[in-house]
């Protein structure tokens, strides 16, 4: 009897073991498959990304020898392309962002750069001597960054890094100092070889835009019993049942922090004050979702005479969304009839309850200003002449738009259809370039730009 | 006696060669995945297309968000019990034909495209969504609004890839993605903390990034000038 049990408990034993055994060596073979997987991956975008800057390179010699236009252009395209590329390969590599902060921009002010010079030389205008010159530089720090990359890439080829063991380190969250040989190679090209000259031209990485926004706000400086004050009239005396301190923010843009709780379903508030001048700059809600009391015309007046009241005159409403029972609409500033749409209001209403739920002002705030609109020198029938003869053309103004490198632009925003789509172009009013060309979506959550 | 036992016996061995059976299976095949179906866990267009039927016919009073979340579930399983059809929560392709939907392709919330800031789509809120869901789940709102103003300032940065997926997926960025967290089905908050976002609020006015003061140890983050401290997170340029 004894004897027979003990065979029958180291049999079920043995059949436990080989299924453990099985069970282990899939997930053994699983776990092998799936590092195989990613590291394929990291290599891949490794080796396009050093594919990619060796491209460059070569593009940009040829450049330095070519003096035909159409030459040019395809060529500056052909960088641009590339160096987008490599941007967004090297963002897949398992680095340290600090190893790799001056290798991305100057990618991305690479491409930027070669963008703008594409778009200028497709209009006929022929590149300076200082943006040849710009060129040059950019092109000894790329020799420089595929040189450092060949020699990665020896070392990739034969081994001696494993993207595994890089990956594993750069997950042990931000721990100091790595001693992996990448990350030091990167962190060399990054002290040594990338100098890239300032860059003076209107793209959205232009040196210029890297500069912070600062408030335009005259006036004294607050405390934060003023600011509680302000943040509590701006909401409304009657709604805020109670105010505390909330977090306030440091650097370029300064303000106060209050938090609101209110007696109605909205929850609470927080209420951003600038510390200098006592302007309200922003208002974000919790915004709990409520059954559409209002419709959204409705919430559109209640936003705009939320505005008037707060002494945010002359402004326009330029699109508007609704979502989960909350409508959202932009406002610009007009000015002698012309939209400026850099001085923009962001104002949110709740549909439930028809209260004002969220507010945005900071670029109205960092932009706003006394312009002096200068005459345009096309005339409104010249510019209309310089739009697609596609274009049912339903409405027409002056308008100020933002620049991609933060200028502001004087054009005629001409409103039209095409077939069913509806489209705006704008055309510069001194120059007759057309600047840019948006698609409106209406849906059925509102009006969208794109 | 003996019979008893090895009737025993052979009853335990079974038991532990289907369970082998079952976990082994479980390993090799995949699981057949429905096509053309729409069930719990979907975005996109078909989503919208459900619901807003669903709620013209008064089965459903949730938003209509083109996200395929429990109050969608219960109602399509109400549709179905009205309609004598099978109840089991997915629009598969009886129910779609009841609801007169065409099933046809089912796609998620659209392509994004590849411009710098961007696109302002569906998907992209969601993803959105995710990322804060995973990143500041317990935190105030305006802490994941935060986040969320975070990740779109880095797609505008030149040092940061140039796209939403570019940014929260690009390795070791952030933890939530490094340990699969993302792939929680974000709340209503995060939804909305990340619409706001896309509305550009940002009460960071233009971090990069965050950090846990309790967890973060590299001396190089420390160094950054902090703009705002909300809830556990310190948010830095």
């Amino acid at each position: 009897m004894r004897p027979r049990l003990g065979w029958i408990v180291s049999g079920i034993l043995l059949v436990a073991l080989v299924i453990t055994g099985v069970w282990g060596y899939n997930q053994y073979m699983q776990n092998l498959d799936y590092n195989n997987r990613t590291n394929n991956l990291y290599e891949k975008s490794f080796y396009e990304l050093v594919g990619h800057v060796n491209n460059i390179e070569t593009e940009l010699s040829k450049m330095m020898v070519s003096s035909d236009q159409g030459q040019n252009i395809r060529m500056l395209s052909n960088v641009w392309r590339q160096a987008e590329s490599a941007g967004s390969n090297l963002g897949q590599l398992p680095l340290r962002h600090m190893a790799l902060d001056k290798t991305s921009t100057f990618l991305s002010q690479l491409s930027d750069y070669c963008r703008y010079l594409t778009i200028k030389a497709g209009e006929g205008k022929p590149i300076t001597i200082e943006e040849m010159e710009n060129l040059k530089e950019l092109y000894n720090s790329c020799i420089n960054l595929a040189n450092e990359l060949r020699f990665l890439e020896d070392r990739v080829n034969n081994g001696a890094i494993s993207w595994q063991e890089i990956r594993d380190k750069g997950n042990q969250s931000l721990e100091d100092v790595s001693d992996d040989l990448v990350t030091k190679q990167f962190t060399k090209i990054e002290e040594t070889s990338i100098k890239y000259p300032t860059l003076i031209y209107d793209g959205p990485f232009s040196d210029t835009l890297l500069k912070p926004k600062k408030l335009n706000i005259q006036g004294d400086n607050i405390d934060y019993k003023e600011a509680e004050k302000i943040a509590i009239d701006f909401i409304g005396k009657d709604r805020v049942e109670k105010a505390s301190r909330g977090a306030e923010t440091q650097g370029t843009i300064q303000s106060w922090g209050v938090n609101l709780e209110t007696n109605d379903e909205e929850g609470s508030f927080y209420v951003s004050v600038s510390k200098k001048g006592g302007k309200v700059i922003s208002v974000i809600s919790e915004g709990i979702a409520q059954d559409a009391q209002i419709d959204y015309k409705e919430a559109e007046k209640i936003a705009k005479d939320f505005l008037d009241k707060k002494g945010y005159k002359d402004m326009e409403i330029t699109y508007g969304q609704h979502h989960d029972g909350m409508a959202v609409f932009n406002f610009a500033f007009t000015q002698d009839d012309v939209i400026i749409y850099p001085d923009l209001i962001k104002v949110k209403v709740s549909l439930g309850t028809g209260n004002i739920v969220g507010f945005e002002a900071l670029n109205y705030l960092t932009a706003h200003r006394n312009r002096s609109i200068k005459e345009p020198k096309l005339s409104l029938e010249e510019a209309r002449k310089l739009v697609n003869k596609n274009l049912d053309i339903t409405s027409e103004r002056l308008a100020i738009i933002p620049s991609e490198g933060g200028d502001e632009i004087l054009c005629y925003e001409f409103k039209g259809k095409f077939g069913e789509d509806n489209f705006i172009v704008y055309i510069n009013a001194d120059t007759g370039k057309e600047e840019d060309i948006l698609k409106i979506l209406n849906t059925d959550n509102g009006t969208l730009v794109i | 006696m003996k019979a008893k036992q090895r009737l025993l016996v052979i009853s335990i061995l079974l038991t532990f060669l289907i369970c082998a059976a079952l976990i082994t299976r479980s390993y090799f095949l995949k699981r057949d995945v429905e096509a053309a179906a729409i069930y719990w866990g979907m975005t996109g267009d078909k989503v919208y297309e459900v619901q807003q039927k669903l709620k013209q016919w008064g089965y459903y009073d949730g938003p209509i968000d083109g996200i395929y979340g429990a109050k969608t579930f219960d109602a399509v399983k109400k549709f179905q019990a009205k309609n004598g059809l099978a109840v089991d929560g997915v629009v598969g392709k009886q129910t779609a034909a009841a609801m007169g939907i065409n099933l046809g392709s089912t796609s998620g919330g659209g392509t994004s495209t590849p411009s710098r800031g961007g696109a302002r789509n569906e998907g992209d809120v969601y993803l959105l969504a995710k990322a804060v869901h995973g990143e500041a789940r317990g935190e105030p709102y305006i802490g994941k609004v935060a986040v969320a103003a975070v990740i779109l300032n880095r797609v505008k940065d030149p040092r940061f890839p140039n796209t939403i997926a570019g940014v929260i997926y690009q390795p070791g960025a952030f933890t939530a993605v490094s340990d699969g967290q993302i792939n929680l089905t974000p709340d209503e908050e995060s939804l909305r903390a990340a619409r706001d976002a896309l509305n550009g609020w940002d009460p960071t006015y233009g971090a990069i990034y965050y950090y846990n003061p309790a967890k973060a140890t590299s001396s190089w983050i420390w160094s950054r000038p902090v703009h705002i401290v909300i809830g556990k997170h310190h948010f830095a340029k």
